[in-house]
């Protein structure tokens, strides 16, 4: 995958975003504002960014929809190979979970041969399959914030989150960083890797067969 | 060990039971000469088992669980697992099973090319591989369960990314016919490689793999296996292949059965009539438009041809993954039994239990033909009233067999066995080669298809070679790959023709089962079958994988000779545990009986197979590969193809 240029972050003040909200700085300029959605919790917090401190919103984002997945799992080999060329499932920036036996998983005696209709799963579908992580490309990015070493830069096509692997030093602050767990220091090259959007060609997009992983823009 | 391997893993992992001792072994060795998977799986049983006089069941059989170079990668449907081993079911002792899902990533991931299990635990045990790590652990509290429970306790105990192959009870009770699991949709179904894992002691092998499979040309690789996932995909590429995977994607192997009757191939109530019935439609397409809740995808597969299900009212509410063609002709079809919801949940019940369902199929039809014919009676099966399309009584069998419980103590030695027993009469009932029962085939109508299903070395099985090009019916690609256009002809009982058609497809079956992939996109189904040239096509998409992945050259001239000796090796084999010419003639019912049903396809009835005729396209078939008028290969021929070591084994053992 080809690199875009970077944006200019080398003015970007580092600091904790979690420290910014708690102090609940006033905005200091009329442009542009983030908003941080804090899944983990399910609530919602708008956050708004200092002067100076803000980056690029991303133009773009993958979705995915479990109940279209058959559980290919190429998004995930397809997605090593794109980046690392190797099928390496640790240098995969997404992580795709299968659920073989969903509906089952931690019940017991829920064996087929059990009688009737297991209590509680009456109203169940099973169309879930899979679980598929992607990098949401935060509009407040954890790991950009941490990241001592200014690493990660914004890709100005897509508004991506890309690690540059030559200023990457694998010390693993972003992974700590990241509540989402979707950036990851490969053990086999000691460096970060993290969705990079593919350039704006996803190849977890381009392999998957039913289209269970859409890219949007934003 | 210490060069660098691509596309293979380069290790062998060996596993004693008795002793739990762990050895590791270079592989690469092996890879120019036996490519992986099933050709290197055979060569190795062939020279470390005393394949002429073990037992099946005894700790001295081993099992060689395989993936390939191509395994775990962006090669479409990279995820098949191949087993090899000697089987407790058919008469002629060679085993051979092969799976979907995601366990051989997951095990090629560990570090492995194939793992090979010998011995037998002390204790009710499974198999933990995570990377280098490797344990026999105590299979207490899992032993007794079904394949369900085993894998939701074993993925929870060891996190989401293993993934495992497992025994239900059937195998832990020695049924012959029990199969090894993995996920909901798929087994190693055939051969009885679930009563190997349960003599074993052996409920489970689970693998959780974090290892890069490095590829020799990484930017290549990917561009000639996305050319090859998107033509797969594409509906233009030809008429067949496009309908294919319409069909495939959208219904899965049930949804073409109708397809398959065109030619009479379909089997109704116990092969007693053939073809299309409309009064099955229920397990066509109907049970998966009422119950389906979703597709269902093998690794790194385009297809995604298996389904899920879930009934929720009726008298028998279950869900599963499942069920595919061969299991809804065998519990429907060949049973008589048109209600989808039965049949649906008879497949719940063997995939739990761990039964394959092809031969519990067979083992409820024989009973009921048995039953219509006063050979048995009601007594015989416990007062169970199994009849034709009484899918209750069904119901009720089965847990008898997997337990071994009564009657079904007897009949979890399968049909071939019961009606041995009862004598020769009661033998023409079962439709079985080498002791095995015929999967979804009637091989009356296709005369090449009779002829594979009669040399399969494991018995009545149509993934050892069915040819495609026969009963997809495509003439031109038939001429191509054996030279004459009576190949191409469902009737025609042309000796060269037939002969090198079978030993064709025979060998062709070896790529995908070697490689670590899918048979269905490779070779089984109508996918690369519009045009002669297509198959070249694919051979070169496929060669070009091989050396991009492994950077080992093949043509594919290479691949077809590392074919033809493994099928040599499969031989030698069944003829040292006493496999003759009279083993490769047709079952009773197909010599004498012809077949009524509907088709468009052939005559109706099917005539019985003629053997005069037949006998005479045998005798080219053995010609063909070099074997005697026995069926016995030829010392001679096979120093010719290198397996001197082969001759010698085999002239010490006879």
């Amino acid at each position: 995958m080809t690199k875009t240029s970077k944006t200019a972050t080398s003015e970007k003040t580092v600091f904790s975003r979690r420290g910014f909200l708690k102090t609940a700085l006033p905005a200091a300029g009329g442009l542009a504002t983030g908003v941080a959605f804090l899944h983990s919790t399910g609530s919602v917090v708008f956050a708004e960014r200092a002067e100076g401190c803000e980056i690029a919103k991303p133009k773009y984002e993958l979705r995915f929809d479990s109940k279209i997945c058959a559980g290919c799992a190429y998004c995930e080999v397809a997605c090593s190979q794109a980046h690392g060329g190797h099928a390496d499932p640790l240098a995969s920036r997404n992580t795709f979970t299968l659920k073989p036996v969903l509906g089952f998983t931690g019940l017991s005696a829920l064996s087929a041969n059990a009688p009737g209709w297991p209590q509680g799963l009456a109203d169940a579908t099973f169309a879930e399959f899979s679980e598929n992580e992607l990098c949401r490309q935060c509009i407040s990015p954890e790991c950009m914030d941490v990241c001592p070493e200014n690493a990660i830069y914004v890709d100005t096509k897509t508004g991506a989150r890309v690690v540059d692997e030559t200023k990457c030093v694998g010390c693993g602050t972003c992974e700590e960083a990241c509540q989402f767990g979707m950036i990851k220091v490969n053990p086999h090259t000691d460096i970060a890797s993290k969705c990079d959007l593919c350039g704006g060609d996803p190849q977890c997009v381009a392999w998957c067969p039913t289209k269970a992983i859409t890219f949007h823009e934003l | 060990m210490t060069k660098e391997v691509y596309g293979n893993m380069g290790v062998i992992l060996r596993v004693d039971l008795t002793t739990g001792t762990i050895k590791r072994e270079d592989a690469s060795k092996y890879n120019k000469e036996w490519l992986g998977g099933r050709c290197l799986a055979h060569y190795l049983l062939f020279n470390e088992v005393d394949v002429a006089k073990t037992d099946p069941l005894s700790p001295d059989n081993k099992v060689y669980i395989g993936t390939g170079a191509l395994g775990a990668t962006t090669f479409p449907s990279s995820g098949r697992t191949h087993a090899t081993y000697l089987s407790p079911m058919n008469y002629s002792g060679w085993g051979d099973s092969n799976c979907g899902g995601h366990f051989g990533p997951a095990l090629k991931r560990c570090g492995y090319d194939m793992l090979v299990v010998s011995g037998k635990a002390e204790k009710p045990s499974y198999l933990y591989i995570e990377d280098d790590e490797i344990r026999i652990e105590s299979a207490e509290g899992i032993w007794g369960k079904g394949t369900i429970d085993t894998q939701a306790e074993l993925i929870h105990k060891h996190g989401e990314p293993s993934k495992l192959l497992c025994i239900g009870q059937a195998g832990e009770n020695l049924v012959l016919y029990a199969n090894v699991r993995t996920e909901t949709t798929n087994s190693m179904g055939r051969c009885g490689m679930g009563a190997v894992f349960g003599s074993k002691n052996l409920k489970a092998v689970v693998a959780k793999g974090s290892k890069p499979v490095k590829l020799f040309k990484p930017k290549e690789f990917f561009e000639v296996t996305k050319q090859l996932r998107d033509e797969l995909m594409d509906p233009k590429f030809g008429k067949v292949h496009g309908l294919t995977y319409e069909l495939m994607s959208k219904w899965g192997t049930p949804g073409i059965t109708n397809l398959i009757g065109t030619t009479g191939m379909v089997p109704i109530r116990n092969w007693q009539r053939c073809g299309i019935d409309p009064k099955f439609d229920r397990l066509v397409r109907l049970w998966n438009q009422d119950h389906g809740t979703r597709r269902e995808a093998c690794f790194a597969c385009p297809v995604h041809c298996h389904a899920a299900y879930a009934v929720k009212d009726g008298k028998y509410p279950t869900r599963g993954g499942g069920p595919e063609y061969e299991t809804t002709t065998a519990l429907g079809h060949k049973c008589d039994i048109t209600d989808d919801k039965a049949v649906l949940k008879l497949n719940a019940m063997c995939n739990d239990y761990g039964l394959d369902t092809v031969e519990t199929g067979a083992m409820f039809s024989t009973l009921m033909e048995l039953m219509e014919r006063n050979i048995i009676d009601k007594e015989f099966v416990d007062g169970i009233d199994i009849q034709f399309g009484n899918g209750d009584a069904c119901v009720e069998l089965m847990p008898k067999i997997v337990f071994r419980e009564g009657c079904g103590d007897k009949m979890a030695d399968g049909p071939w066995r019961v009606a041995k027993a009862l004598g020769e009469t009661a033998l023409q009932s079962v439709y079985h080669q080498k002791g095995m029962c015929a999967t979804g085939v009637e091989t009356r109508s296709t005369i090449g298809s009779m002829l594979q299903f009669a040399v399969s070395p494991r018995g009545s099985h149509h993934l050892n070679g069915l040819p495609t090009a026969e009963w997809v019916n495509i003439p031109p690609v038939a001429v191509k790959v054996a030279g004459y256009k009576e190949a191409g002809d469902v009737r025609s009982y042309h000796p060269q023709a037939k002969a090198r058609l079978v030993q064709y497809y025979e060998n062709m079956f070896f790529l995908s089962d070697s490689l670590g992939i899918c048979k269905f996109n490779f070779g089984h189904l109508g996918y690369w079958h519009d045009r002669a040239e297509d198959l070249d096509h694919m051979y070169d998409l496929i060669c070009k994988s091989i050396y991009y992945a492994s950077g080992i050259k093949y043509t594919v001239d290479d691949l077809f000779a590392i074919f033809e000796r493994s099928n040599q090796i499969e031989r030698a084999t069944i003829v040292m545990r006493g496999i003759r010419r009279k083993d490769d003639q047709p079952n009773w019912k197909c010599l004498n009986e012809p077949c009524p049903g509907e088709h468009p396809v052939g005559p109706i009835p099917l005539p019985p197979i003629d053997s005069e005729k037949y006998n005479k396209v045998l005798d080219a078939y053995y010609k063909q590969r070099g074997w005697n008028n026995e069926g016995i290969p030829e010392p001679q021929h096979l120093k010719k193809l290198g397996l001197g070591f082969v001759a010698a084994k085999m002239q010490k053992a006879l």
